[in-house]
C-alpha cells in the first residue's frame, strides 16, 4: 500500500469523527471536536502556504523575466501594499476598508456589469448559432425566469395578466426547486460516497 | 648456347622451343618482322637470294609469254645510260621474264604488271616524276606518310640487292616496241579505268648513290597540291595514250571511272568528324584528305580483306561445327543474358591498323587488340517516350489534385476583422441601452415600477424572527458573499440589518470567504450612513477556515475556533481578555447559544454548508436561522425553507427580496431605490432577447432554406 502511515491516520480520523456525530460518547466528542479544531488550524496554515506559493510563483515569473511578468509585479506590489496596510490598520480597518471600497468592489461589480450585457448578447445570437429545441427551451425558459423577476411595466392594468404572471413564477419555482432538490440529492450521494471511499482507503488524495 | 627469354614469365628457355615450356607463351613470335634480323623479307641494301621459278614458268599467261619473245625488240633509249644499275636490272629482268617465260606469264600477280609498266616508262623525262609521286601518293591514301616515303625506298632497293632470279633474268631481256606500247596502252587503260593517270619514273634524277633523286624530291612532290601541277602536260598524256588505245580498251573508257566522292567515307569516320578536323586542325585535315583521296590496290585490299577476315568472329562462335548441334540456352538462362543494350556487341578492329604488337605473346601479330576499348562501343539505352497518353479526364483530375495541393501547401488567410462590424455595434448598442437607462433612471428618481405587490416567500417569516429576538441579543452574522456581488446583497441585506440594529443586538461578525471581514464592515458601514448614531456593538471575528469542518467545528465549540477578533483595539478592555469572555459572548459555547444565525451569501454551496454543518447544532438550542441570499443561489436554498421541518426558519432572495421586506417593514431604503433601475433594465433586456431570438429564427430559417436551395441545384 502506498503512504500507510497517512492512509492510515485517515481513516482513524474519518472514523472518529464520524462516530462522535453518532455515538454520544464525551471522550469520543471531545476528540471530534479536537479534530476538527486540527483541521481549521491545518486550513489556515495551508492559507498561509498558498499564499507564499503564490508569491514564489511570481517572483520566479520576475527573476525568469517571463513575458506576463508584469503582471506579477502587479501582483506582488499589491500583496505588499495590502500586507503592510492590514498588519497597520487590522483586516477590517479604515485603510483596508478604503481599498475594499474603491478598488475590489468596483473591479468585481464592472465585471458582473460587463457580464451583464455579454448575457444579452449571447441570447440574442443563441438561435442564430445554434437552431434547435433545446436552444429554443433554453431561451425561452431565461426569457420566462426574468418576466417573473421583472416587473410590469405599462401593462399592470391589463386584465389577467398579473394572475398569468403568478402562475408562472409559481410554475418556474417549481421546476427550479424540482432541480434544486435533485442537485442536491446527487451532491450529498456523492459526498457520501467519497467519504466512504476515503474511509475504506480506496481513494487516498492525500497520498499525492 | 643462348636461351630464350620468356616474355611472360621471364624464364629461360632452350632456343629451340617455340612456347614456354613453363607457362605455355609462345617465344617466337608468329609474325617476324622485316626488320628483325632472321626475317625472310629482303630488307633495304640486303641483295635478294635468287631462286629457280622455272617451273611456276607455265602458270604464266600468254600474253606474258609472249612478252618474253619480243623483249629483245624494245628500242634502246638514249637515256638508260643514266639509269641506275639497279633499276637496269630490273627493267631487264621484268622484260624478259615477259618474253622468255612461257608458262610464268599466265599467273604473273597484278604487282609485277604494274611494276612492268614502271619499267616502261622509265625513259620517260624528268618532269614526269611530279606525277609520279603524286600518283603514288593518291595511290596508298591509308597509309601514313612515313610509309608512304619507305615503301618505294624499299620497291626501289630490292632490285639491287635480293631481286630474285627470276626477276633478274627479267632485267637480262628487252622489250620490243609493240609489246612496250601494248603495254603502255594497258597499263594507260588501268590507270585511267582508276582515274589516275601514268606517271613514269625519272631514272636520270638520281643523284646519290643509295637513293635516286627523284625518290629524295619524292617528299617534297607528296606535298604539292595536284591542282598546281601543269595541267597541259597530264592533259597531253592523256591524249597521247587514249589514241593509241585498241578497241577492246576504248570501249572500256567508255566506262566513268570510278571517283571517290564525299560520300565515300571510311567506316569509323563520320562526315560531320570531317568538318570537325578542317575546323580544329589544317594539318588534320590534309593528313586526312591524303589518306581518303584514292583507291586501295588490289593486293592491299585483298591483304586488308583477309586481315579483316581474322577479326570476323570465329566459326565455333557463330556457326555450328561439324556433327555437333547448337545448344539452345533454357528460357531462365536466356532471361540472365545481359541486356543486348548494356552488354556490348562485338569488339572494334580498325582495319586500317596494322600496327603490330612488339612485345609480349602477341608479338608479331597485327590488330589483334582492339584500337578502342569496349566500353566505347556500348550503346546508348534505348530511348523510350516520355509523353503519357492522358485522357482529358485524367487531365482533369490532375489539375483537381494541383490545386488542391496548391491550396494544402498555402497557408490560409486569416480573415481580417472589420474595425467596425454588425456585432461590435450590437454589443455597444445593448451596452449603450442598458447603462443609460439605469442611469437615467437612477439619477432622474423614476419611480416607474412599483414594489412587488405580495411579499416574497419567506418575507413575512424573517420580519417575525428579528421581532421575537430579546433585547441585547446575541446575533451571529455570517457575511459570505464575493465582492462583485456587493451591489445586489448590500441593498438586500441592508433593510434586514437595519431592521435588526434598530432592535439593538449585539453581532458577532464570521466569514468564510477572505474577504468576508472586509465585505462585514463595508455592510455596516453602509448601513450606519443612514443612521444618525453609527452603531458599533458588534464584534468581527474574522475569517473562519476549514469550509464545512471549520463551519462544523466552530458550531460546536466558536470559543475554540475563533479565540480572537479583529477589532480588539475597539475594545481596549480586550487587551486584558478574550472576547469571549465579555458579555454577551461569555456565555456561548456553542453556536446554539446565540438567539439567532444570520447568513448572508450569494454562493449555494456556501449556504448548503452554513446549513448542513451548523443548522443541526443550532436546532438544538431553539435558535432561529434567517439567511439572505441572491437570485442565482435562491433556488437551492428555497427546498431548505420549504422542508418539513423547515431547516431554515425565513429567506430573503435577491433584490426583489430585499425591496419586499423594505416594504414589509415599511423602510424604502436602498432596495427601492435600486428597484426601478434594476426593474428597466431586467426588461430592456427581456426586450432585447425576445426580439433578437425572433429575428435569429427567422435570419436562420431563411439562411436554412437558400441552403437546401443550392443543395438541390448542384
Amino acid at each position: 500500500m502506498r503512504a500507510p502511515v497517512a492512509t492510515s491516520v485517515a481513516i482513524v480520523t474519518g472514523v472518529l469523527v464520524l462516530a462522535g456525530y453518532f455515538i454520544p460518547f464525551g471522550p469520543l466528542q471531545a476528540m471530534r471536536d479536537t479534530l476538527l479544531h486540527w483541521a481549521v488550524i491545518l486550513a489556515g496554515f495551508a492559507l498561509f502556504v498558498g499564499v507564499l506559493n503564490l508569491l514564489n510563483v511570481h517572483w520566479t515569473k520576475i527573476k525568469k523575466r517571463d513575458q506576463n511578468a508584469v503582471y506579477s509585479m502587479v501582483v506582488l506590489i499589491s500583496f505588499a501594499i495590502t500586507l503592510v496596510v492590514g498588519l497597520i490598520s487590522s483586516p477590517a480597518g479604515p485603510w483596508s476598508l478604503w481599498l475594499f471600497n474603491y478598488i475590489q468592489i468596483p473591479i468585481e461589480g464592472s465585471l458582473f456589469a460587463l457580464l451583464a450585457v455579454i448575457l444579452v448578447y449571447a441570447g440574442i445570437r443563441l438561435l442564430r448559432r445554434r437552431l434547435n429545441i433545446m436552444t429554443f427551451v433554453f431561451l425561452a425558459t431565461t426569457v420566462l425566469v426574468l418576466f417573473t423577476m421583472a416587473p410590469i411595466l405599462f401593462f399592470e392594468g391589463v386584465p389577467g395578466l398579473t394572475e398569468t404572471r403568478t402562475v408562472i413564477i409559481q410554475g418556474v419555482q417549481w421546476f427550479s426547486l424540482g432541480g434544486a432538490r435533485g442537485i442536491l440529492l446527487g451532491v450529498s450521494l456523492g459526498v457520501l460516497a467519497t467519504g466512504i471511499r476515503i474511509l475504506i482507503a480506496s481513494d487516498r488524495p492525500y497520498s499525492g | 648456347m643462348s636461351d630464350a627469354r620468356c616474355p611472360m614469365c621471364s624464364k629461360n628457355n632452350p632456343a629451340e622451343l617455340e612456347e614456354c615450356r613453363y607457362c605455355g607463351a609462345r617465344l617466337k613470335p608468329l609474325f617476324v618482322s622485316p626488320h628483325e634480323p632472321g626475317g625472310d623479307t629482303v630488307t633495304p641494301g640486303e641483295r635478294p637470294i635468287p631462286q629457280d621459278t622455272s617451273e611456276l614458268e607455265s602458270s604464266l599467261p600468254d600474253w606474258l609469254r609472249d612478252l618474253r619473245g619480243q623483249d629483245n625488240e624494245f628500242p634502246h633509249d638514249p637515256e638508260d645510260e643514266h639509269r641506275p644499275e639497279w633499276k637496269d636490272e630490273l627493267t631487264g629482268s621484268i622484260s624478259s621474264d615477259l618474253v622468255e617465260g612461257d608458262g610464268e606469264q599466265e599467273t604473273a600477280p597484278d604487282w609485277l604488271a604494274q611494276l612492268q609498266s614502271h619499267a616502261f616508262d622509265s625513259g620517260d623525262d624528268s618532269e614526269s616524276t611530279d606525277d609520279q609521286g603524286i600518283e603514288y601518293s593518291s595511290e596508298y591514301p591509308h597509309l601514313s606518310d612515313q610509309e608512304q616515303q619507305f615503301e618505294p625506298v624499299e620497291s626501289e632497293r630490292q632490285p639491287e640487292e635480293g631481286v630474285p632470279d627470276w626477276l633478274s633474268m627479267l632485267s637480262s631481256s628487252q622489250f620490243s616496241p609493240e609489246d612496250k606500247e601494248d603495254l603502255e596502252e594497258g597499263q594507260g587503260a588501268h590507270e585511267r579505268l582508276s582515274g589516275q593517270k601514268a606517271t613514269p619514273f625519272a631514272d636520270d634524277t638520281v643523284k646519290s648513290e643509295g637513293v635516286p633523286d627523284w625518290l629524295s624530291e619524292l617528299g617534297s612532290l607528296e606535298e604539292i597540291p595536284a591542282e598546281k601541277q601543269p595541267p597541259d602536260e597530264r592533259e597531253n598524256a592523256f591524249s597521247s595514250t587514249e589514241e593509241d588505245l585498241p578497241s577492246w580498251l576504248s570501249k572500256l573508257d567508255t566506262v566513268p571511272p570510278e571517283k571517290p566522292t564525299s560520300d565515300a567515307v571510311p567506316a569509323m569516320i563520320l562526315s560531320d568528324e570531317d568538318d570537325l578536323i578542317s575546323e580544329q586542325d589544317p594539318a588534320l585535315e590534309s593528313d586526312f584528305e591524303a589518306n581518303e583521296l584514292g583507291a586501295i590496290p588490289d593486293w592491299l585490299s585483298q591483304v586488308s580483306g583477309e586481315e579483316t577476315d581474322s577479326t570476323s568472329p570465329h566459326p565455333e562462335e557463330g556457326e555450328p561445327e561439324g556433327d555437333l548441334t547448337r545448344a539452345e540456352l533454357p528460357t531462365w538462362l536466356e532471361a540472365m543474358r545481359p541486356v543486348e543494350s548494356a552488354a556490348p556487341t562485338s569488339t572494334f578492329h580498325d582495319p586500317q591498323d596494322q600496327s603490330a604488337e612488339k612485345s609480349g605473346p602477341l608479338a608479331g601479330l597485327r590488330n589483334i587488340l582492339p584500337a578502342e576499348p569496349e566500353f566505347v562501343n556500348l550503346k546508348k539505352p534505348p530511348v523510350y517516350s516520355i509523353k503519357l497518353q492522358v485522357s482529358e479526364n485524367q487531365m482533369a483530375h490532375m489539375a483537381l489534385l494541383e490545386k488542391m495541393l496548391e491550396t494544402e501547401a498555402e497557408a490560409k488567410p486569416i480573415p481580417e476583422r472589420p474595425l467596425v462590424s454588425s456585432q461590435f455595434l450590437l454589443r455597444i448598442l445593448i451596452a449603450v441601452v442598458l447603462i443609460s437607462t439605469i442611469l437615467a433612471i437612477k439619477i432622474m428618481d423614476i419611480n416607474l415600477v412599483p414594489l412587488p405587490p405580495n411579499p416574497s416567500l419567506g418575507i413575512s417569516e424573517a420580519k417575525g424572527l428579528i421581532d421575537r429576538l430579546p433585547p441585547n441579543a446575541a446575533v451571529l452574522v455570517a457575511v459570505d458573499y464575493e465582492p462583485g456581488f456587493s451591489g445586489e446583497m448590500n441593498a438586500s441585506a441592508a433593510a434586514v440589518i437595519e431592521y435588526l440594529i434598530a432592535k439593538d443586538p449585539h453581532l458577532t461578525l464570521v466569514s468564510t470567504h477572505l474577504t468576508g471581514p472586509v465585505q462585514g464592515e463595508h455592510l455596516l458601514m453602509q448601513v450606519n450612513q443612514d443612521r444618525l448614531a453609527p452603531y458599533i456593538n458588534y464584534v468581527h471575528l474574522g475569517y473562519l477556515p476549514g469550509g464545512a469542518a471549520g463551519l462544523r467545528g466552530f458550531a460546536h465549540n466558536p470559543k475554540q475556533i475563533m479565540p480572537f477578533s479583529l477589532n480588539q483595539f475597539m475594545y481596549i478592555e480586550d487587551a486584558y481578555g478574550s472576547i469571549w469572555e465579555k458579555e454577551p459572548l461569555h456565555k456561548i459555547n456553542t453556536v446554539a447559544d446565540f438567539d439567532m444565525l444570520l447568513v448572508l451569501t450569494e454562493n449555494p454551496h456556501t449556504a448548503r454548508a452554513w446549513i448542513e454543518q451548523v443548522e443541526p447544532v443550532l436546532s438544538n438550542g431553539g435558535s432561529s436561522f434567517l439567511m439572505v441570499v441572491s437570485a442565482q443561489a435562491a433556488p437551492l436554498v428555497m427546498p431548505y425553507f420549504e422542508n418539513s421541518p423547515r431547516q431554515v426558519d425565513a429567506v430573503i432572495s435577491g433584490l426583489e427580496g430585499g425591496a419586499a421586506f423594505g416594504k414589509e417593514i415599511g423602510q424604502y431604503g436602498r432596495p427601492a431605490s435600486y428597484w426601478d433601475a434594476f426593474g428597466v433594465g431586467l426588461a430592456i433586456a427581456i426586450l432585447f432577447m425576445g426580439l433578437g431570438g425572433m429575428i435569429s429564427i427567422i435570419l436562420a430559417l431563411v439562411v436554412k432554406s437558400r441552403r437546401t436551395e443550392n443543395e438541390g441545384t448542384l
